[in-house]
């Protein structure tokens, strides 16, 4: 415990990464209750108001209002809800195909292998929009095409990651010791094999939130998320105005940065003292 | 070579799977495409028509043959080849993901190297933190910041479109038109800036640690050795070597451009494929849909073939390397 926190005083970054996180997720579970407006309530009579700051903006509009008339702090803080919901269940759906499909493929090896390694490598070769293109163009714009779609994307990373681990795992002495004293495969790989990824695991997860997040938002602005409620959205609805109310487009892309900054701050950070090797696979 | 076999594999995929979307999604092909009052002898009659009513593994080898040969039927809007119009877009998606990866290096290159030799400097720290941050920002965010603050702003630069294109526009300079060249310039430049970022980023952190890796071995010292001067043994031998990630990184970032493509196009409203291939999503236009996406796999195809071409010519020790 006292090691960390010399660790974080020689550098503070996580912290921030850490606070940002906190506040993000503090606001996607609790912000429909907490922001100062229904995020869908529209009042036209007070269009596009201008942010606080402005010469015309108010405080009760803290963030100026949309086209709609609808608070854009609100719609902010609501939605978080969207990003986060969309960041964290992906990311489990690709760490739970990822990881399965690695550790077998690194332990048991054979032609299960060599499909699952040429899989990846196709996965990581398409670009991440033509898998949620295919899916949205089967289900439709829908939250969960994306979720699904973002899965599939990132699963592969998990995959090569965990793969070559557990190919090096494999030949250590303690696994060799329970396999000669008769451990079955399945008690090896849960006992002793994945206690030692579970590290990777963790900063894989965190770095590949950031990166669904961009994704993800990149997506909706598009209009294949299916959700209105969402920061891409905004932006895209926001930019038919953006010559007269640019804040708009610009505020929630902020919101946008500063999650991502901060789970790749903190995803940074657990990556150099979990595992720095893996900045060189990663 | 490996990543050749690959790309033919995804390419099988790829159709498989672009095949079955019409039948997957729920409804009956037939059904959709005729109008409401048909009879029931009408939809079969449709169905018979597009051949429908065979079993699925003999409609997927129609469709492949006709797809090698690039026929995926009308689109079901403009009401002509479909593959004519993906190809008649492509050269803009071409033109946009060739120049922000031109950009990228361009840039990143000496920004790397210096970063490299200047290890652990306020430089250093600085290149950093600008590609911490890089990589935190959504692209499509950056483009219309970069409108709001060039175009409207500073009105430097057009806001939307593609102008004449840079094919017209060089073909334009052999009749001493500038004019026309400048004007496609400047249209690119904003597209293909905010494109190229996160490649940028990317290839800036593989150029610096590949440089620092080349500084790092026991050749450098012994060039320094023999006497032979900082800056030339940096020329010659370490960025040579370290050009050689160069082709991989394009490799493994490629669908990352081009997917990246079809978002800068909405933004800028650049006329490309991925504005058409969402256009299509959106009004089920599937013969259109299909033909992009095949399309798209097959230039993914065809590029990763010319990088392992160009990965041969730069380094002629892979080919011992992999067999």
């Amino acid at each position: 415990m006292r090691r960390l926190f010399r660790l974080l005083k020689r550098n503070p970054a996580p912290i921030l990464g850490i606070i940002i996180i906190l506040t993000v997720l503090f606001a996607a579970l609790f912000g429909t209750h907490l922001a100062p407006f229904d995020p869908d309530a529209m009042d036209l009579s007070n269009r596009l108001k201008p942010p606080f700051w402005m010469k015309d903006g108010n405080w009760k509009h803290l963030f100026g209002t949309d086209m709609l008339g609808r608070d854009v702090f609100s719609r902010l803080i609501c939605g978080t809800r969207e990003s986060i919901v969309i960041g964290i269940s992906s990311s489990f759906i690709a760490l739970l195909l990822g990881v399965s499909l690695g550790m077998r493929s690194g332990y048991l090896g054979g032609i299960f292998d060599i499909v699952v390694m040429r899989l990846v490598d196709i996965m990581l070769a398409l670009p991440p929009i033509m898998i949620a293109i295919v899916l949205v163009a089967i289900i439709g714009p829908h939250l969960i095409s994306i979720i699904i779609a973002m899965g599939l994307t990132m699963w592969s990373e998990y995959a090569k990651v965990i793969r070559s681990r557990t190919l090096t795992l494999k030949e250590e002495s303690f696994i060799l010791a329970a396999k000669v004293l008769g451990s079955s495969n399945l008690r090896i790989v849960l006992k002793h094999v994945f206690p030692n990824i579970i590290y990777i695991i963790i900063v894989i997860f965190t770095l590949q939130i950031g990166t669904i997040i961009l994704w993800s938002t990149a997506l909706s602005f598009i209009g294949l998320g299916g959700v209105t409620l969402s920061w891409g959205w905004d932006i895209a609805a926001g930019r038919i105005y953006v010559s007269t109310a640019w804040w708009l487009s610009t505020i929630p892309g902020l919101a946008i940065f500063v999650t991502v900054l901060g789970f790749n701050l903190f995803g940074d950070w657990l990556r150099d003292i979990l595992d720095p090797s893996l900045s060189k696979e990663l | 070579m490996s990543r050749a076999i690959t790309s033919i594999l995804t390419l099988i995929l790829l159709s498989i799977i672009v095949f079955l979307i019409i039948h997957i999604t729920p409804g009956d092909p037939a059904r959709m495409m005729l109008p409401m009052e048909s009879t029931k002898e009408d939809v079969l009659e449709m169905r018979k028509a597009l051949g429908l009513d065979q079993p699925l593994v003999v409609q997927y080898l129609i469709w492949l043959k006709n797809a090698i040969r690039l026929d995926f039927g009308s689109s079901i809007r403009a009401k002509y080849s479909a593959s004519k119009i993906f190809l008649e877009r492509l050269p803009a998606t071409l033109e946009l993901s060739f120049a922000s990866i031109v950009l990228s290096v361009l840039f990143a290159i000496p920004i790397g190297v210096f970063a490299a030799i200047k290890r652990s400097s306020v430089w250093d720290f600085a290149v950093s933190f600008v590609s911490l941050f890089s990589l935190s920002t959504p692209r499509f965010w950056l483009g219309i910041l970069f409108i709001i603050f060039f175009s409207l702003w500073l009105g430097w630069l057009p806001p939307y479109g593609r102008g004449p294109g840079l094919f017209y526009g060089i073909s334009q300079l052999f009749i001493g038109d500038y004019m026309t060249f400048y004007s496609a310039l400047k249209h690119l430049v904003l597209p293909s800036a905010t494109l190229g970022t996160w490649f940028f980023t990317i290839f800036l952190k593989y150029t610096r640690a590949s440089v620092l890796e080349e500084l790092g071995k026991l050749y450098v010292k012994t060039a320094r050795q023999k006497g032979i001067g900082e800056l030339r043994v940096l020329l010659v031998h370490v960025i040579r070597n370290a050009l050689i990630p160069i082709v991989t990184v394009i490799g493994l970032q490629i669908g990352s451009v081009l997917g990246g493509a079809v978002i800068i196009e909405i933004v800028f409203s650049w006329p490309g494929v991925g504005q058409l291939l969402l256009q299509a999503l959106f009004v089920r236009d599937y013969p259109l849909i299909q033909a992009s996406l095949f399309m798209v796999g097959a230039m993914i195809v065809v590029i990763f073939i010319l990088l392992d071409i160009l990965y041969v010519l730069i380094d002629p020790r892979i080919i011992y390397k992999t067999t």
